[in-house]
């Protein structure tokens, strides 16, 4: 009797976890299905499941950009924001977490505050800024105003937080410099949330759009989503090609997330017990 | 861990050396620029239309040793706020083609070159261009840009459903009554099959392609200054009225989707030349077009899009470079091979009347529509505020093409929400 009951609550789970994957799933294979449609057949009715399996569509969509140095300057930023991130992050968190110095809550609460204020409206004077330092249109203007973050600073603070001193203070006793504890012992302890921030920053800075199409000129420097964007023109959009660049574009995604999964759903996680 | 780490490494030390290789690419481009000249030139032509473009332009460079023109591409909707930009912190290229919808804003900007003044007078810089062409590009007596090309909206029909619905497939509506009648016949053939597509998507696609019935009824949109709206009138009312008893009395149209007529379900769709080359390609359907239907008594319209080619102040070799880009590309042999290339409209009647287009026209009926048609398109208001007028005329009426307002009401509420958007620029 209990273990039937047991069973029906199994069923209920996973029918509900099925509805739910299917609902995130559907756009994906939409996507994939699209992308595999010969021209003729975007015109026709809809199907979900590939049936046509067209792939001069992916050949097309990548011979009419210079994808493939699109893709390197956007992991070239990816990249490079990802580990800037990470390194300003973990020294800035833990000197929040550890260290008294004058104004910190203020400085700490201006910190937060910061994150309360939406994209688009900093683009502007993050431009101007951009163009006195002439970095526009160069990669420079991707990298270096984004290898900081504040949420990356409040993400690893917190989880340092919950790390016991007693590790700092061990690896002090050994000899250890601050610069030493950080990397060697508060780190590795606090993989998760580093694998989270790391995510985070990588898909931002993959997916980031906005920034990238005001600050870069030529066709040289573009990042991948500004490739994809000129596929939707005033004079019709190419779906099917729109389609096979963007799932080109997504694999380096799923590939991050993948790699990543099981820290990440660790790293969100404990975040929400640690204070 | 390790393995983590030494493939961590190896993608640095790859990202490292790309950034050096991007970084010595660009100085030896900088120590090569002595003399000759390379200017950006920012469109949003992509696809068939860029290609097009790109072969135009190695042409250029090829023929004017010391100019390189290198044309970039921004999706459609994030050229204006990219040019704008630019204006703003003086980063200007050399060269644009933008929407004619826009012209106002770069008129105003201060930062464009007098044509006029550089080609040797509007009159000659102008040649037969045609003069309602010319609308977009005079600003307080300067020639600030010129047609780079044009269009204009006409019918679109299916001949497989008119077939079907016992309709003369060669015989397309010529008034507003054989269209309704038109419709009412194909949506009675069932399984979901409209009878025409309409548009009615709030923003600048549902006035443009409103805009016709407007003028076709003797309505206008607004007044000779552009300082009042005109359109609600019982003119006015009367083509709103046509269109949505269109889909709320005779349920021949449907309010809210669109792309029907793509796959073959609607029976007419009102829409541009450039739909022309991709029917013809991949349409699983014959189809046919024919210049827009008029109401009794009205007179021709049709709406006129396209986009204006201009050169930015700046350096004089770069300008001088622009200026002389623009004279080839507007000039008629190089634009009526630009107009094959993408089935855009002839800018003027010696482009219209080469060998060139005319050849092309007989090799594609469809085209026949839209080039008898383009002497009849009427430009939009060229004013700064136009696009916040067309969203919020757009807005006012969305709700009575699903019947949820009635059509003076929509209207009313269109005339106060355009006359507030005039004022707010």
């Amino acid at each position: 009797m209990k273990s039937t009951k047991k069973l029906l609550i199994k069923v209920a789970d996973h029918l509900t976890l099925i509805v739910i994957s299917s609902v995130v799933i559907l756009p994906f294979l939409w996507m994939i299905t699209t992308s595999l449609k010969p021209p003729k057949l975007a015109f026709s009715s809809p199907y979900l499941i590939p049936t046509h399996f067209y792939w001069q569509n992916f050949v097309n969509a990548w011979q009419e950009a210079p994808f493939a140095r699109y893709y390197l300057n956007s992991i070239i930023v990816a990249i490079s924001v990802t580990f800037g991130q990470v390194f300003t992050s973990a020294l800035a968190a833990y000197a929040f977490d550890r260290f008294e110095f004058p104004f910190k809550r203020s400085l700490w609460f201006t910190l937060l505050a910061s994150m309360m204020v939406p994209l688009p409206l900093l683009v502007i004077p993050s431009f101007q800024i951009i163009q006195n330092l002439h970095w526009a249109d160069n990669l420079a203007a991707l990298i270096i105003p984004r290898a900081w973050s504040a949420f990356g600073i409040l993400l690893l603070r917190q989880f340092i937080h919950s790390i016991p001193r007693d590790f700092d203070d061990a690896a002090r006793m050994d000899g250890a410099s601050t610069v030493r504890v950080i990397w060697s012992v508060i780190l590795p302890l606090a993989r998760p949330a580093v694998a989270t921030l790391a995510l985070f920053a990588f898909l931002f800075a993959w997916n980031d759009f906005l920034w990238p199409l005001i600050v870069l000129n030529t066709p040289e420097n573009f990042t991948v989503p500004l490739g994809i964007a000129n596929f939707s023109g005033k004079y019709g959009t190419r779906w099917t090609l729109l389609m096979a660049a963007t799932v080109s574009a997504t694999i380096p995604a799923v590939i991050a997330f993948l790699a990543m999964q099981k820290s990440l759903i660790r790293g969100l996680a404990s975040g929400g017990i640690n204070e | 861990m390790k393995r983590t780490q030494r493939s961590l490494a190896s993608i640095l030390s790859l990202a490292v050396l790309a950034t050096v290789s991007l970084g010595t690419g660009s100085a030896i481009a900088a120590n090569k620029v002595v003399k000759p000249v390379t200017i950006q030139f920012w469109n949003y032509w992509d696809g068939g239309n860029g290609k097009a473009l790109s072969a135009l332009i190695s042409e250029f460079n090829k023929k004017n040793p010391g100019i390189t023109v290198k044309p970039v591409t921004f999706p459609w909707g994030d050229l204006l706020p990219k040019l704008q930009t630019a204006i703003a912190s003086g980063t200007t290229p050399a060269l644009a083609a933008t929407d004619i919808a826009w012209m106002a804003n770069m008129n105003q900007s201060g930062k464009l070159v007098d044509l006029g003044a550089a080609l040797g007078g509007i009159k000659k810089a102008t040649g037969d261009i045609y003069p309602s062409l010319l609308t977009y590009g005079l600003y307080k007596g300067k020639l600030q840009s010129l047609p780079a090309s044009t269009n204009n909206l006409s019918l679109f029909y299916n001949k497989d459903l008119f077939r079907k619905a016992g309709l003369n497939p060669n015989k397309p509506p010529k008034t507003w009554a054989e269209m309704r009648a038109a419709a009412i016949a194909i949506s009675n053939l069932g399984n979901g099959i409209q009878g025409m597509e309409i548009y009615v998507q709030p923003g600048e696609g549902l006035t443009w392609q409103f805009q016709p019935y407007l003028w076709q009824s003797g309505a206008g949109f607004l007044n000779k200054t552009n300082t009042a709206p005109t359109f609600n009138s019982a003119a006015g009312r009367s083509a709103l009225q046509f269109l949505v008893d269109l889909i709320n009395v005779d349920r021949a149209a449907t309010a809210g989707q669109w792309g029907a007529f793509d796959k073959g379900q609607a029976g007419m769709r009102i829409d541009g030349s450039w739909m022309v080359g991709g029917y013809r390609e991949n349409a699983p359907f014959e189809f046919g077009t024919a210049m827009l239907p008029i109401p009794e008594g009205g007179v021709r319209a049709t709406n006129m899009g396209g986009e204006q080619i201009m050169a930015f102040k700046g350096k004089a070799a770069s300008q001088a470079a622009a200026v002389k880009f623009i004279r080839w590309f507007t000039s008629a042999p190089i634009q009526a091979r630009w107009d094959v290339a993408t089935n855009f409209m002839p800018i003027s009647d010696t482009v219209a009347n080469s060998t060139v287009i005319l050849k092309h026209v007989a090799s594609e009926p469809a085209l026949k529509a839209f080039i008898d048609q383009q002497k009849y398109a009427q430009a939009r208001p060229a004013i700064a505020s136009y696009p916040a007028v067309s969203d919020a005329f757009s807005k006012a009426l969305e709700p009575a093409f699903y019947g949820r307002v009635g059509v003076a009401e929509a209207l009313a509420n269109a005339d106060a929400a355009v006359r507030k958007a005039l004022k707010s620029n």
